[in-house]
């Protein structure tokens, strides 16, 4: 039975010893493939041909719903039969295993275990694929054959073909590895359905506890990476990071993960096929040792996931009994299926205390930060960069993001936020932590800060922290050092530092003028200008004095709207991008400014009298004087009166401005009043503010009286 | 030769088989028998390699027989239970078999599906259970193997296919020396056919022996006192049953034919008649003698 002849000999009789699996194939895949997609083109067709589109555009439109819905990786009937098929081949030809009838009969054969593994691995494979690839090519054909496959190049054909036999190859060799695991076909579909899942339910459990245990836990990112990749059926239908959207071959980083993935299961499966004791047909586990660990796990897991189901119906009262209530259910279940007896659900009934001792007793302790998870900090020399996110609130009450798209690096700014973090660290117990994101609420009136660090560390880890602290200068003097540094701005998320110039298909720019803040007063649909604009803003941008940002008013405040590479397929963009909004433009941009006048030619100008066509005042007044029908009792005063206005509005700043302005630039609000301009021939409205020291308090009052 | 040496197997807690030590001369017709739960078919699956002894070893030729493919090539296992693919003809498993075995002897099976009136493109589903048996023997007959491991193989089959199976593997043993390794409850079939017994009880191996060697080492004694029995006179007797209906006592006694004679002359019996005994009759004298007794099952 060695050689090559006698080798595709026996697999050429065992795909007909299983011809079910060929004929579901074909048939299967004919229906999802060519048959729908001649259905679905017809159906477009139609469609459209009762439209007002021209003959032009009903040809791309069909050509890309071809691409996009039918023929592309992303096509989730090809995705479904492929899952449905590599899972039968996977459990049809390895179930002997659960009979002893018929592991008798394959491994009294002269045939060893490792010959008949690839020859039966094989047979799935070759009982699948080649009917999926012939019906899709075929498909390719009935496109080509309706005027619909223009857009289905070299490229999108071969990634569909790849990433489909990886997937399938995947989900077989785990349908394999579970039908190996197992000596009953009930108990191997519920072990397939957990190795599905069981990376992600775990990382999503442990991210759980530790937002349950430790006040300052955000996240451990390797958790959420290995979540999702290791989830087979997240990866295939949203799997955006490894496949790209826009028909681009697969990824090499995609392959080579997916390959090492499927080589590991197979290898596994190959090693546990040959090892495995035949006698094992029909027990729940072949593999008797995995028996004790698997319970653990999944009765602690069972535990956990009862508890947070139950914290959420009915509160944290209910923690303990959802601990408790999880792990004897789980337990019984598994008892009973480990010994397919219902009369063994309080068997090992030791082991369930124990289970119910630890699991009980490790939420109780870890709430207690017995590891110091909460006070620990990298040593300041280990530390390579940080990054923050947090929010600075200035005089005013305005508060504006700091958060950064990259790490900061310079030792000034990492002092600080390590500073920051060690303040953090000593106000632990000063701050209620609980109180603050109780129920997910966040409270303002407690006059906390929170802010978010990433430390990245010299051996290229990373540490998250998320603290609160009590509001103070010791948290804003150090976060107004950070947000004026060169290394700040360069890596502002919200800035143009983070506009990816080279990742970038198309930049527009629109401009609000200073006047008509509501209204876009400017457009730049020029990506060689617009990025002419976004290279001097940044050179700019770094020349920002602590001084200007606090005293300045910026003349402009300008959007960008970003349109990258990726999320085109050939000239139609498919519905991805960008925003940087309120983007400040100070008098001293002056390179910034003159290149803005040239491509648009907008000079910025101030709001005068004969813009207005005039001006609202509201005064809110206590919550607690509503109305009889519960609202808010606030009265307007309106003028038209020109001097009035001109009063009004001197000193004054548009409400875009004041958003585009530093964060640290402080001005005057008027407790309870909002005054709004309405500009003239429907132009719009804007609230404004003062410069600091110059709201005309007495006039307003005087305003407001009178009415 | 097939060597068994302190073979055991484990199911779970349970010990299947215990121990087992016995040899198998090539040629020879060996029957394994055994109370029910005695792992005959236990011993006969790590005889035919498909279970790996936990302890000690199965060596076939010299060689260890697990996972031993140009060994297994001389080796055919024919379950009680038997498994066919699903709408699989005769045909086709032939042909299925054939890739396995390179030897496989296609006249032949052509031949015996011929004279068991077998129709070898009927699907085997539509088969009865002793049609089912039949094409299992032919296929194991045909494979060309050398040593066949029969579980139960004459279960279900009809007096004539009984003796025409009988007959083949006679045929077999004179004319390629093959070994047939037979478990079976049907001790008046084994009787006709093997030329040594191997009995299992409860995991152990009772004793592995030749069968007339066996018959030739017991037997049953009827025989009438007229005093009360000689209870010092036959002490040198190894009675290993006694049973009294009134006056006629029976015995079954372990020792040559002269010895027992001997014995029982001295005693001046007024009947004795010495008879030779059936492989049933020894089956449940031996097993009787550690315990297992129809009295104390019935009780």
């Amino acid at each position: 039975m060695t050689s090559n002849r006698s080798f595709f000999k026996l697999q050429r009789e065992l795909i007909r010893r299983n011809l079910i699996l060929p004929v579901l194939s074909g048939v299967g895949f004919f229906f999802v493939l060519p048959l729908f997609t001649l259905m679905m083109i017809q159906h477009e067709l139609d469609r459209l041909s009762s439209s007002t589109y021209t003959a032009l555009e009903i040809e791309k439109i069909i050509n890309e719903f071809v691409l996009n819905n039918l023929l592309s990786v992303r096509y989730d009937g090809a995705k479904l039969g492929i899952i449905i098929m590599a899972s039968l081949a996977g459990f049809m030809l390895f179930k002997y295993l659960h009979s002893n009838k018929q592991v008798d009969f394959f491994h009294s054969l002269p045939i060893s275990r490792g010959n008949l593994f690839a020859q039966l691995y094989l047979t799935g494979f070759t009982s699948v694929i080649p009917f999926y690839i012939v019906m899709y090519l075929i498909s390719v054909i009935f496109a080509y054959a309706m005027g619909a496959g223009s857009l289905l190049t070299a490229g999108v054909i071969i990634k569909a073909i790849v990433a489909n036999i990886l997937f399938f190859l995947l989900f077989y060799s785990l349908a394999v590895f579970a039908t190996i695991l197992s000596g009953n076909t009930f108990i191997s579909i519920l072990i397939y359905t957990f190795l599905n899942f069981v990376v992600l339910i775990t990382t999503t459990i442990i991210s759980a506890l530790f937002d349950y245990w430790f006040k300052t836990y955000t996240c451990i990112p390797i958790l959420d990476n290995i979540g999702s990749y290791s989830c087979p059926l997240y990866l295939y239908f949203c799997g955006g990071n490894l496949f790209n959207q826009n028909g681009e071959p697969i990824s090499t980083k995609a392959l080579v993960f997916m390959t090492i993935v499927i080589i590991a299961f197979i290898a596994l499966s190959y090693i546990l096929f040959k090892i495995r004791k035949s006698e094992r047909a029909g027990s729940a586990l072949a593999f008797y040792k995995t028996k004790a660990p698997l319970k653990c796990y999944l009765v602690l897991v069972s535990g956990y996931l009862l508890m947070f189901i139950f914290n959420d119906i009915a509160g944290e009262s209910w923690r303990y009994i959802g601990i408790v209530l999880g792990i004897i259910l789980s337990h019984m279940v598994l008892e009973g299926l480990y010994n397919f007896d219902m009369h063994s659900l309080f068997k090992n009934w030791k082991t369930m205390i124990a289970l119910l001792i630890v699991g009980v007793g490790l939420f109780t302790i870890m709430k207690t930060d017995i590891i110091g998870y909460d006070s620990k900090i990298p040593n300041r020399e280990d530390i390579s960069g940080v990054s923050i996110e947090t929010y600075y609130t200035n005089s005013n009450g305005f508060a504006s993001d700091v958060s950064t798209f990259e790490p900061l690096t310079s030792t000034e700014n990492i002092d600080n936020v390590y500073s920051m973090a060690q303040y953090a660290i000593e106000s632990l117990d000063d701050v209620d932590y609980d109180k603050y994101y109780g129920y997910g609420f966040y409270s303002e009136s407690e006059n906390i800060k929170s802010f978010s660090i990433r430390y990245i560390l010299k051996n290229g880890s990373e540490i998250f922290r998320n603290y609160l602290v009590p509001a103070g200068d010791e948290f804003d003097s150090r976060l107004e050092d950070i947000v004026l540094t060169d290394d700040y701005r360069q890596h502002e998320r919200d800035s143009v530092f983070n506009l990816h110039l080279d990742m970038l298909s198309k930049l527009s720019i629109y401009i609000n003028e200073s006047s008509y803040v509501d209204n876009i007063s400017g457009f730049i649909e020029n990506t060689e200008n617009s990025i002419e604009i976004a290279k001097a803003l940044m050179e700019e941008s770094l020349t920002l004095t602590k001084e200007q940002a606090e005293n300045t008013v910026p003349l402009l405040s300008i959007d960008f709207e970003v349109i990258y590479k990726d999320f085109y397929i050939g000239d139609e963009y498919i519905g991805y991008n960008n925003y940087l909004s309120s983007v400040p433009i100070y008098p001293t941009y002056t390179k910034t400014l003159a290149l803005i006048s040239q491509y648009y030619n907008i000079t910025p100008k101030t709001i005068t009298v004969d813009d207005i066509a005039s001006v609202d005042i509201t005064k809110y007044y206590d919550d607690t004087q509503v109305t009889e029908s519960g609202e808010p009792y606030y009265h307007t005063v309106s003028t038209t009166d020109k001097e009035t206005i001109a009063k009004l509005i001197e000193n004054s700043i548009p409400r875009n401005l004041i958003n585009a302005a530093n964060p640290l630039f402080e001005f005057d609000t008027i407790p309870s009043i909002e005054i709004n301009i309405v500009f003239n021939n429907s132009q719009g409205s804007t609230f404004i503010y003062y410069r600091k020291g110059t709201a005309p308090l007495d006039l307003i009052n005087e305003l407001l009286e009178k009415q | 030769m097939i060597c068994s040496t302190n073979a055991t197997k484990y199911f779970d807690a349970l010990c299947a088989v215990d121990h087992v030590s016995a040899e198998i001369q090539t040629g020879s017709v060996f029957g394994l028998i055994g109370s029910n739960g005695a792992g005959k078919s236990t011993f006969l699956r790590m005889l035919s390699g498909i279970l790996k002894p936990d302890e000690g070893s199965i060596t076939i030729d010299d060689e260890e027989i697990f996972e031993n493919v140009p060994l297994k090539n001389k080796c055919f296992y024919i379950s009680d239970e038997q498994f066919f693919f699903s709408g699989i003809t005769p045909l086709e498993l032939q042909k299925h078999y054939s890739l396995y075995y390179p030897l496989f002897d296609k006249e032949r099976y052509k031949h015996l599906m011929k004279a068991f009136e077998l129709d070898e493109k009927r699907k085997i589903r539509t088969f009865s259970k002793g049609m089912k048996k039949q094409v299992s023997v032919i296929m194991g007959l045909c494979s060309g193997a050398e040593y066949l491991f029969c579980d139960e193989t004459f279960d279900g089959l009809d007096p004539v296919a009984r003796q025409a199976v009988k007959s083949l593997f006679a045929e077999d043993i004179a004319e390629r020396g093959i070994t047939p390794i037979i478990a079976s409850h049907n001790l008046r079939e084994l009787e006709d056919i093997c030329d040594h017994i191997g009995l299992l009880h409860r995991g152990g191996i009772l004793f592995s022996r030749d069968l007339d060697d066996m018959k030739l080492g017991i037997h049953k004694v009827q025989v009438i006192w007229n005093k009360p029995f000689p209870e010092s006179s036959l002490s040198a007797l190894n009675i290993i049953h006694k049973d009294r209906r009134g006056s006629l006592y029976t015995l079954t006694v372990r020792g040559t034919r002269e010895e027992v004679q001997n014995i029982i002359s001295q005693t001046e019996p007024t009947f004795f008649e010495l008879l030779p005994l059936s492989l049933e009759e020894i089956f449940i004298s031996e097993t009787e003698v550690i315990g297992y007794d129809i009295k104390s099952l019935l009780l």
